[in-house]
């Protein structure tokens, strides 16, 4: 029985780890950067940043949209955008996005 | 007497050898103070655009708010935008933001990015423009300094605990020493 109960324990806790969307991605660690999205707009003097967290799997909350992170450092004409994401063991999962424009 | 079986030893060693994992993988870049993870560089026509991540620790304990700040700084540009969040029960209308320390205080003109309303306070975000030897000079100080904000009808102070000072302007004055020494 104990056993039993070990194993459900286990299986719900692996179950809803809390993973981060990005390309590759390590299990145990990950600290990942990369791009995601680009303009033709020329030059960039502004930098702006939002984020989103997750615990556990369990809970998630944060608002890393590209208008949240553009809206942060009032940037209106975007010219590029990047992401970062990082995990540590599935308790805790982060994801940043900068926006870079004028 | 209770005697311990083999197997829960090293089911022990196991979860110590674990938890000293994560001690270390959570601790080892604050131990040796590595800059990496509070900054972003890009490069631009200009020059480096440098961002230094937002930064926590300045509170106003007569209403229990906060204030986070980043700079972003072009070093082909002898200034730097230092942006801010602050959060407040009431409705503000900043003017300026006064930076104090022992031997030093500077005030800059604000300009409003937005005001946005979250679940009990209201967010004011708002940009300035700094001199970066007057950040410099700011973070430099060792004694405690004091962030103000001024509005019509309030007056803002801002402090933070001496711990959080001291690892904040290491970080801050190192990353200002990277982006003077890439000019």
């Amino acid at each position: 029985m104990k056993k039993l109960f070990f194993f459900v324990l286990i299986s719900l806790f692996l179950s809803s780890c809390a993973m981060v969307y990005t390309p590759v991605s390590g299990f145990v660690y990950t600290n990942v950067k990369g791009p995601f999205a680009v303009t033709s707009n020329s030059g960039s003097s502004k930098v702006g940043y939002a984020e989103m967290n997750s615990i556990l799997g369990w809970f998630a909350s944060g608002d890393a949209s590209i208008s949240a992170a553009a809206k942060s450092a009032g940037i209106s004409k975007i010219h590029h955008v990047d992401y970062e994401a990082s995990s540590l063991l599935g308790i805790v999962a982060k994801y940043k996005v900068y926006v870079y424009g004028e | 007497m209770f005697m311990a079986s083999s197997h829960d030893k090293k089911g022990v060693c196991k979860s110590t050898l674990l938890f000293y994992f994560l001690i270390f993988v959570i601790n080892h870049d604050s131990q040796a103070q590595n800059i990496s993870k509070y900054y972003r560089s890009n490069l631009q026509e200009k020059g480096t655009l440098y961002y230094v991540l937002p930064m926590e620790g300045f509170i106003n304990y007569q209403d229990n708010t906060k204030f986070i700040y980043d700079i972003t700084c072009l070093n082909s540009v002898d200034s730097v935008t230092f942006n801010f969040s602050y959060f407040d029960s009431s409705l503000l209308k900043l003017d300026s933001l006064e930076l104090t320390g022992s031997h030093f205080k500077t005030v800059v003109y604000l300009e409003k990015i937005f005001v946005d309303a979250t679940k009990k306070q209201w967010h004011h975000r708002y940009t300035s423009r700094i001199s970066l030897n007057d950040i410099k000079t700011f973070f430099k100080d060792n004694d405690l300094p004091i962030i103000w904000l001024q509005s019509k009808n309030k007056r803002v102070q801002l402090n933070i605990d001496n711990k959080k000072w001291i690892k904040q302007a290491n970080i801050i004055l190192k990353i200002i020493d990277l982006i003077q020494f890439n000019k």
